[in-house]
């Protein structure tokens, strides 16, 4: 008796086993990310499609694509079919709306903390021993410093490290202009090599050995401390930086063609949970989970924030400083 | 071992000895001399081993490289150049990225084989920069018509040096399914309803269904269809008369391949690379030889003649039923079916002209004055109908086609007080040609593409293609109830012989001579009043000696 009814219990799971297997799916999702975020994603991914097999019993696999931010939109626009778009700047990501109706205008209003799962920063790395002393903004603009950095006119990281001196340079010089474009000018006559995209910047620096200070995020500084060893590099915290809050959005016209919005609007969802979270401070991004972010918080250094509403938003501050002929083209020369 | 070397030695040689009597004193002293000579050399050859060693050990020793000792001080400017160095190649790296980006960006510009192009990066889209230019001369000979009809002959005097066509051609695609062409025709300017021959856009998303509109050729006559720079004579033949010649409107045409085959995209009305083809359309309805005039849009005005609100629907199958089939020598046979329907309102129908002379012999604007009124212009009016078997056949150089049509159209005056004011008449034109490429190139619909180009100083001449051609066109007897019969013939029977050098695929000169012969179309009115009477007789033959150079690309 005992064991009939134990048989039929056996079968009865293998047979819901088995039809959940039937109905289950093999989907695929392309996220376009950013240049420092690959170590992030290659962490997450796995553990969202372990939880997403879990809850629906498909089969999820994410597939990654980084480099400049500014590139990364532009080929999504010129038909690079992104399921979800893991950026450095907003601004790359509206264009997205504007130019081609990819995704909703109200965007950002979807995800919390306008769209932005983890912040970060911008910092600088130099040479093990600090032998420039570099200390804050002021001391990469001196004549005998060699920097590097992306180019703005690629890289979303490079735009928020433009707008980092200039804020600096703006609270240095009673909000005068002119003297925060004197300040980036100098900063960027100081650099050795523009790289298109953050983690290209990274190499030039670490493993080619160019330059004096790495202007960078703060996690892909930890990260190079990581990776190459906190023996040949230091991580100096300027006085003041911007904060910096990537976005995410689901591309809602690719995932709805490729009949992934559910599981690409999860994939986003999920980096907000505690699970999602965990990862990001492991990774050295700043959680937006307040309970997280305080258990990560003593792995960074405190200092001044300032946002991009200082300059107004990013579409303001785009055009000002990173269109055609803006300021950045200005100092540095346009095509660039 | 010196010890036991001796000993072996001295062992030998007593062996040696063996049997041997006990030597005396001095044999035993000569012996140990011997013992003590062989110890020397024995330990001679000792040493020289041990130095052979020794020098073995040196050669092992000079051959093994010797690492230079490490740079554990690098004085401050190895390290600045160095670090010069990485720049500049990181320099170079970072800018190899950005061209190789922008490059893969970068349009492609041809100008080549297949003419001027210029293609997106993604191959999506596509421009195509062509142009024909024809420039014709035009030789009546024997009787000159304009002598004995004293009628102007249209835009076309005799013996004349004249711009055929100039047209630029611009086609192409966008987003790899939208087909566009747009062809002026700046040879035309007397001639506003010919100044844009084509102009459509054609969305060629499925090769089963595409949708074109604009004004574009209607797929009725085979010949019409046949691109102006691939025919095997300067002027098509009598049934392309009896169709229209471009129109305003909108096809449905699709194209099917062989079982197992994958069928092409074929943009604009004409699809000769499929087995199976088929268009369907609607449009104003331009009436025989017809083109709109303008942007085609139909005049509102009551008092002049348009087709206005009723529409011509036309419709093709065509087949190619031997493709892929192994059997090479009809696999270039062709043939189909074409038609059209429509029920135009006072549509003002062009006169017919001959072949290759282009002069009128039909004239729909001299009506019979004896029966259809002083005044007048023949329209068509009411219902018209177009019947078209066609066919060709291409295999190697050798080349026929054939194509027949019953052109029905209801014919109306405007003189209500006379006694013929509405006719039923069916036209029908035939034509049969035969054309050779005498230096062996293949003859195809698309025309001929020579092997070698002109050049005379390697012992190249291009390609030659002679060609022959029968056509005829009888008018229904009836129209002359409407229609004077000593302006207009009844019937014109025009005989073609042409030659066609190919100096390559883009230039060509070619050269007709045409013979017409008619009847009807000439006479006499006699008589006035009832009594009134015309006396037929047969319009004087024509013959026209003409020649083309032409360049299309």
């Amino acid at each position: 008796m005992k064991n009939n009814f134990l048989t039929i219990v056996f079968a009865a799971v293998l047979a819901a086993l088995a039809s959940n297997n039937a109905h289950s799916k093999d989907i695929n999702l392309l996220n376009v990310s950013y240049d420092p975020t690959r170590e992030l994603y290659k962490e997450y991914n796995p553990v969202f499609a372990s939880y997403w097999k879990a809850k629906t019993g498909d089969t999820v696999t994410i597939n990654q694509s980084h480099g400049g931010g500014g590139k990364q939109a532009r080929a999504v626009l010129e038909g690079l079919e992104a399921d979800v778009v893991t950026l450095a700047i907003a601004y790359d990501i509206d264009q997205l709306y504007q130019k081609r109706k990819l995704i909703p205008e109200n965007w950002q209003t979807l995800l919390p903390n306008n769209s932005s799962p983890y912040t970060s920063t911008i910092v600088f790395i130099v040479r093990k021993g600090n032998p420039l002393g570099i200390k804050d903004w002021n001391d990469i603009v001196k004549p005998d410093v060699s920097i590097v950095t992306p180019n703005p006119k690629t890289s979303g990281g490079a735009r928020w490290n433009f707008l980092a001196a200039w804020g600096y340079a703006l609270k240095h010089n009673n909000n005068d202009e002119a003297a925060a474009k004197e300040f980036v000018s100098k900063l960027f006559k100081n650099a050795a090599v523009l790289d298109t995209g953050a983690r290209g910047a990274t190499t030039s620096f670490v493993e080619r050995e160019i330059g004096d200070v790495l202007i960078t995020w703060e996690n892909e500084a930890y990260m190079v401390l990581n990776e190459f060893g906190a023996d040949k590099f230091e991580i100096v915290t300027p006085s003041l930086s911007i904060l910096t809050e990537p976005p995410v959005a689901v591309v809602e016209d690719v995932a709805r063609k490729h009949g992934t919005t559910e599981v690409a609007t999860e994939y986003l969802k999920y980096l907000y949970s505690k699970e999602g979270q965990e990862i990001i401070g492991k990774n050295f991004y700043r959680p937006t989970d307040p309970e997280i972010a305080a258990k990560y918080a003593k792995q960074f250094k405190p200092l001044e924030l300032i946002k991009i509403d200082q300059f107004g938003g990013w579409n303001e501050a785009q055009n000002k400083f990173f269109a055609d002929e803006g300021v950045f083209d200005q100092i540095y020369g346009a095509g660039k | 071992m010196k010890q036991i070397k001796r000993k072996a030695l001295a062992s030998l040689i007593n062996l040696a000895l063996l049997g041997v009597p006990v030597a005396n004193a001095a044999d035993s002293e000569a012996l140990e001399r011997r013992i003590r000579e062989l110890e020397s050399r024995l330990a001679k050859m000792d040493q020289l081993e041990a130095r052979l060693e020794k020098l073995d050990k040196a050669a092992a020793l000079s051959a093994r490289p010797i690492d230079p000792p490490p740079l554990t001080n690098p004085s401050p400017e190895v390290i600045k150049l160095t670090r010069k160095v990485n720049t500049l190649e990181r320099k170079l790296e970072v800018q190899d990225e950005v061209t190789t980006g922008a490059l893969k960006k970068l349009p492609v510009f041809d100008a080549g084989e297949n003419g001027f192009r210029i293609t997106s990066a993604d191959k999506k889209n596509q421009l195509r920069i062509g142009a024909t230019i024809q420039t014709d001369y035009r030789n009546f000979l024997g009787d000159n018509p304009d002598a004995w009809t004293g009628l102007a002959l249209g835009p076309v005097g005799p013996d004349s040096i004249f711009l055929r066509q100039a047209r630029i051609v611009l086609e192409g695609y966008l987003l790899k399914d939208i087909y566009f062409k747009i062809m002026p025709d700046f040879a035309q300017t007397s001639n506003t309803a010919n100044m844009l021959p084509d102009a459509y856009v054609d969305y060629a998303y499925a090769t089963q269904a595409s949708l074109l509109v604009g004004k574009y050729k209607p797929s009725i006559g085979l010949e019409r269809l046949q691109s102006d720079s691939n025919t095997a004579f300067l002027e098509r033949a009598f049934p392309t008369n009896l169709a229209p010649n471009r129109d305003m409107g909108i096809q449905v045409h699709g194209g099917f391949a062989m079982p197992g085959y994958k069928a092409e995209t074929a943009p604009g009305p004409i699809d000769n690379k499929n087995a199976f083809t088929y268009q369907v359309g609607i449009t104003n309805g331009t009436g025989d030889s017809g083109n709109p005039y303008g942007n085609g849009a139909q005049s509102t005005s009551s008092t002049s003649f348009t087709s206005a609100n009723n529409k011509e629907f036309d419709g093709r199958i065509f087949a190619q039923p031997f493709q892929h089939s192994g059997y090479s020598w009809l696999e270039g046979f062709g043939v189909g079916l074409s038609g059209s329907f429509s029920s135009p309102d006072k549509l003002v129908l062009n006169n017919q002209r001959t072949p290759l002379g282009q002069t009128q012999f039909i004239y729909y604007d001299a009506p019979n004055t004896i029966t259809a009124g002083s005044t007048g212009v023949i329209t068509a009016n009411g219902s018209s109908n177009r019947i078209y078997p066609q066919a060709y056949w291409y295999k190697g150089p050798f080349g026929l086609m054939g194509e027949y049509v019953a052109s029905t159209q209801t014919l109306n005056g405007s003189d209500p007080t006379s006694k013929v004011n509405n006719i039923t008449q069916t036209n029908t034109a035939s034509q049969v040609q035969v054309s050779y490429v005498v230096t062996g190139e293949d003859n195809t619909f698309e025309g001929v593409k020579p092997m070698r180009n002109f050049d005379p100083f390697k012992g190249s001449w291009g390609a030659l293609q002679l060609a022959a051609r029968w056509t005829e066109l009888n008018v229904d007897s009836d129209t002359f109830k409407m229609i004077d019969p000593t302006r207009s013939a009844s019937k014109a029977t025009a005989g073609t012989f042409g030659a066609n050098w190919f100096l390559n695929k883009y230039a060509l000169i070619r050269l007709d001579y045409e013979y017409v012969s008619f009847e009807g179309g000439a006479g006499t009115k006699t008589g006035s009043g009832e009594a009134s009477k015309y006396n037929i007789t047969n319009r004087p033959s024509e013959q026209v000696l003409s020649t083309r150079f032409q360049l299309a690309f």
